[in-house]
């Protein structure tokens, strides 16, 4: 059973059970996780263990064929999952979505500022001037120098970090309560990195946002997270403060990405890695699904493995987790 | 400005293509086995009547001269003189000119809207529709505007007599009778058009339905009639615009057969007419007007692809 | 051999599993079947019906069907399924040398223009743009003024309006192809430029050509016909499908059945002509799909779930 199988009552957004199919093949399966109001949550693994998949799936979009096969996604008590009518009122207004691509995520054919006006006048039913001046406010939010001209320009005239502010500033238009980020800052450079990750902390900071934060780099997590989940294969592996899950990691996995994580990497020292690839969708085993790529697999492994709560506030699903907890990890 | 200076440098480039096919057509006039002065003497004529002729043609003149000369006139609007009524070309192709502009307006607003409707319904509803236009896409390439003209004439005036079989009334004399004698010709004209810009629409709206910037705007709560109608819409323009360049071409070739069929006093019932009857300075001049229509219906394309595309507009 | 590591690039499996895909699509074999059985009866007509396409009976006009003529008789008793069979004769002529100009232009003006780049490239640019902003069939109508009731100066002239297209497109493909593996390892290894013009490129781009002529000779039936509905083709007594149409519209209000028989089989050609060149294009992109990794079927279509791969996008700031 899951640790917390009811959904927290103080939480923001609870995500319970929920499993995602594309063509008929489950690419999530059985995600549970809440986000309290203000709280900043990381989704952490690598690519094709179902991280964005998870984010979509929260705001109805799972992509192509695809669509939630079970699971609910309470926001504020409605289940967004069950009710299109619920989804579509939350969207922009309640959780807010700023994708990994900033020069694409605007439409190319308006100016920033008509496609953020069109944004603020759609939540809050103002009039167009009205509507044009919150657009420039935005803007100034955002911290883009000179708002009014930026917002009279085309998205193909802006910085790849500009543009992703434009689009953090879209995101705001209807003053959402959770922000779903996923890798805003892959597609940049570290130094425009460092300042939207800058800029996504302060606003979390001054207007109590909650943000759901989708990423493979754990200098992401621990710069801007409170707590992180783990996902590998479709699954959550791991789930835990982000402090604990730094130094005593309960699952190999998790101890796994930390080790190859460049940001620990010791000088001269080549970066460890984890041999092997992610299992595709429709090849997961029935057992644990890391342990074709685990140093600690033994034939118990080979049963499918549940969520256990090794220690209050933190899960993990793997057999070895009370010799984690007594041992540790080696790192 | 820079759209003045765009449409500058568009009219100074496509002065070569104008130069090209009117020299083009007056080398291929040139080798016309036939010899035009004598076809209006007649063979029975005098040296010097013959000799009069060819040079009032001013086929005594060298090749180039012969250009050099129709080319001064055809900079002052003078095409010269068709050879079988000997009224001046110019004034024979405006006439006609009306006929075949209403016809290729309306068909281009026909294709433009049906075209554009069934193809954005289809891109949002797919099932059905998609296979619909499929085959419309089919029908548009396989059935010939003249057999299509024939089949509705059999429908809906022969049979039904909602329609005149043929003619045209000018819109001044009575609107009503000039509308219901458009309605056939248009019908058959625009049949290929509605086809490809419908299958044109559905791909470029389907392909610009999978960008992320449509997937942001749903996730940020967009409407859904604003992200189809104005944005997807405006995205997926840039394709349609040089597709309905090419049909608005293809819309004349059309008007040939049309007008022919539907005995229309049109410019491309003329060019039928006139090929027939080996009239060449009506078929130069014919020739003329048409680049002149093709440039400017190129023109019209890249304008609006700068007026749709920043990018463009800002190169 | 020098290339032997090189010839990977595969060709003739490929082009197997090219027509066996072509033939499991119904479309196509019925499209194939249309065209085959209308080029051996155009060519085999005098067996197929008893009747010379010119052969008047005045006792017997605009009979519609019946069993004496099939397809029934025009206003001087010719027997229509005659006229059609040997109309259909210039009808494939005209194709033929229609596509065989658009083809030969085509694909070495394209290939020339991708492969070798530079001023070639530049000079077949420009000249293919220009070509392909004129108006087509007026060019055509002008050839017929000069040269009345001459078809094929009008075919090879719409052969040569039409290849621009087809340049474009092989130019295009072209100089995606050059850039791949196997032909820079080909260049690498000594080959000369006809030899992995031909081994290397040119199998990569005969589905497209294939394609493009299907549609163009499409196109060309079109034209040809409606150049005989205008009274340009052939002079008067001799067959043609547009011909046969002009004298069904003399006809209409008194026997609009002969519209049926003139018409039919030509919009019938066309479409089977673009279904063909529609199926060769979705058998080509299956047999040149990579073939697929898929564990347990085919995999999803839409992208690879989870956090997508990332592209190695170049950093923006």
């Amino acid at each position: 059973m899951t640790a917390a199988a009811e959904p927290d009552p103080q939480a923001l957004l609870s995500v319970r059970g929920l499993t995602v199919e594309i063509a008929g093949t489950p690419v999530v399966q059985d995600v549970s996780f809440d986000i309290r109001p203000g709280e900043t949550l990381g989704v952490v693994g690598e690519s094709g263990c179902g991280k964005s998949v998870t984010s979509l799936g929260i705001l109805g979009l799972v992509p192509g064929q695809g669509r939630i096969s079970a699971g609910r996604v309470l926001f504020q008590g409605a289940d967004l999952a069950a009710s299109p009518k619920a989804l579509a009122r939350v969207r922009g207004s309640g959780i807010a979505y700023v994708s990994q691509e900033p020069m694409v995520a605007l439409d190319p054919t308006f100016t920033v500022g008509r496609q953020l006006a069109e944004g603020v006048a759609r939540h809050t039913g103002c009039g167009r001037r009205a509507a044009r001046a919150r657009a420039v406010e935005l803007l100034g939010r955002v911290n883009i120098p000179d708002p009014a001209g930026v917002a009279d320009r085309h998205p193909h005239e802006l910085s790849g970090g500009m543009a992703q502010r434009a689009a953090i500033a879209l995101a705001l238009a209807g003053e959402p309560r959770l922000l779903i980020a996923d890798e805003p800052t892959t597609a940049l450079d570290v130094t425009v990195q460092a300042e939207i990750l800058g800029l996504l902390r302060t606003l979390a900071a001054e207007t109590g946002l909650a943000v759901l934060l989708i990423t493979h780099d754990w200098g992401v997590v621990a710069d801007l997270c409170d707590r992180a989940v783990v996902m590998y294969a479709g699954q959550v592996v791991e789930q835990a403060d982000v402090e604990a899950l730094f130094t005593h990691p309960l699952h190999p996995y998790t101890a796994g990405l930390l080790a190859a994580s460049p940001h620990a990497a010791l000088p001269g020292q080549p970066l460890p890695t984890i041999p092997g690839t992610v299992p595709p969708p429709g090849a997961w085993p029935d057992g644990c699904r890391f342990a074709a790529r685990c140093a600690l697999v033994t034939e118990a492994c080979a049963v499918p493995v549940a969520l256990t709560e090794p220690a209050p506030g933190r899960t993990t699903r793997c057999v070895h987790a009370d010799r984690l907890v007594q041992e540790g990890t080696r790192r | 400005m820079a759209i003045l200076r765009l449409v500058g440098r568009r009219l100074v480039s496509s002065v070569p293509l104008l130069f090209l096919v009117s020299a083009l057509t007056f080398v291929l006039v040139s080798l016309v086995p036939g010899d035009p002065a004598r076809t209006l003497v007649g063979q029975h004529a005098t040296a010097e009547q013959y000799a009069a002729v060819r040079a009032q043609l001013g086929l005594d003149r060298s090749l180039p001269l012969q250009y050099g000369h129709w080319l001064a006139g055809a900079v002052k609007g003078d095409l010269g003189s068709s050879l079988f009524s000997g009224e001046p070309v110019s004034s024979m192709l405006d006439s006609r000119l009306p006929v075949t502009l209403s016809l290729i307006l309306a068909g281009t607003l026909v294709s433009g809207l049906l075209g554009v409707g069934l193809g954005v319904l289809s891109a949002r509803r797919g099932g059905r529709l998609v296979r619909t236009v499929d085959a419309l896409a089919l029908l548009g390439l396989g059935v010939p505007a003249f057999w299509l003209a024939l089949v509705l004439i059999l429908l809906f005036a022969v049979r039904l007599r909602w329609f005149p079989v043929t003619g045209y009334v000018p819109l001044t004399e009575d609107p009503g009778q000039w509308l219901r004698a458009l309605v056939l010709p248009i019908a058959s004209l625009s049949l290929g058009g509605v086809a490809v810009i419908a299958k044109q629409t559905r791909d470029a709206v389907l392909d610009t339905l999978g960008r992320d910037f449509v997937r942001v705007m749903t996730a940020n709560g967009f409407s859904p009639r604003s992200i189809t109608y104005r944005h997807v819409l405006r995205n997926s323009a840039l394709p349609l615009v040089t597709v309905l360049g090419v049909v608005l071409v293809s819309l004349f070739a059309g008007t040939v057969f049309v007008e022919t069929v539907f005995a229309m006093p049109g410019l491309g019932g003329l060019i039928q007419q006139a090929t027939v009857e080996h009239d060449i300075p009506v078929i130069q001049g014919a020739v003329l007007y048409v680049t002149v229509f093709v440039v400017l219906v190129n023109l019209a394309v890249d304008l609006a692809y700068s007026r749709l595309d920043p990018r463009v507009r800002a190169a | 051999m020098t290339d032997a590591p090189v010839s990977a690039s595969p060709t003739g499996g490929r082009r197997r599993g090219l027509v066996r895909g072509l033939l499991r699509r119904r479309t196509a074999v019925l499209a194939l079947g249309w065209l085959l059985l209308l080029t051996l009866a155009t060519a085999a007509a005098p067996l197929v019906t008893g009747h010379g396409p010119l052969d008047q009976d005045l006792n017997s006009v605009l009979t519609g069907p019946t069993r004496a003529h099939l397809l029934g008789t025009d206003t001087l008793g010719r027997d229509l399924l005659s006229r059609l069979l040997f109309g259909g004769r210039s009808t494939l002529f005209a194709v033929a040398e229609a596509v065989v100009v658009y083809l030969v232009i085509g694909v070495t003006a394209g290939l020339a223009s991708g492969y070798l780049g530079g001023w070639v490239d530049w000079v077949i640019a420009r000249t293919a743009d220009l070509v392909f902003a004129l108006p087509g069939i007026v060019v055509i109508l002008v050839v017929l003024a000069v040269f009345p009731g001459n078809l094929h100066a009008a075919m090879v002239t719409f052969g040569v309006i039409g290849s621009p297209g087809l340049i474009r497109i092989l130019r295009a493909q072209t100089l995606r192809v050059r850039e791949e593996l196997y032909v820079a390892a080909a260049r690498v290894a000594g080959l000369s430029r006809p030899q992995i013009l031909r081994r290397h490129i040119l199998p990569r781009l005969t589905s497209t050509v294939v394609v493009q002529a299907a549609l163009f000779a499409a196109i060309v039936v079109t034209v040809q016909a409606g150049l005989g509905f205008l009274g340009l083709g052939a002079p008067p007594p001799a067959p043609s499908w547009g011909g046969l149409v002009a004298d069904a519209s003399q006809v209409i209000d008194r026997d609009p059945w002969m519209l049926l028989p003139a018409g039919l089989p030509l919009v019938i050609t066309v479409v089977a002509l673009a279904l063909l060149g529609d199926a060769v294009r979705d058998a080509s992109v299956e047999a040149w799909a990579p073939t697929a990794p898929a564990v347990g079927g085919r995999r999803a279509p839409h992208p690879p779930p989870g956090g997508r791969p990332r592209r190695r996008r170049p950093r923006q700031r």
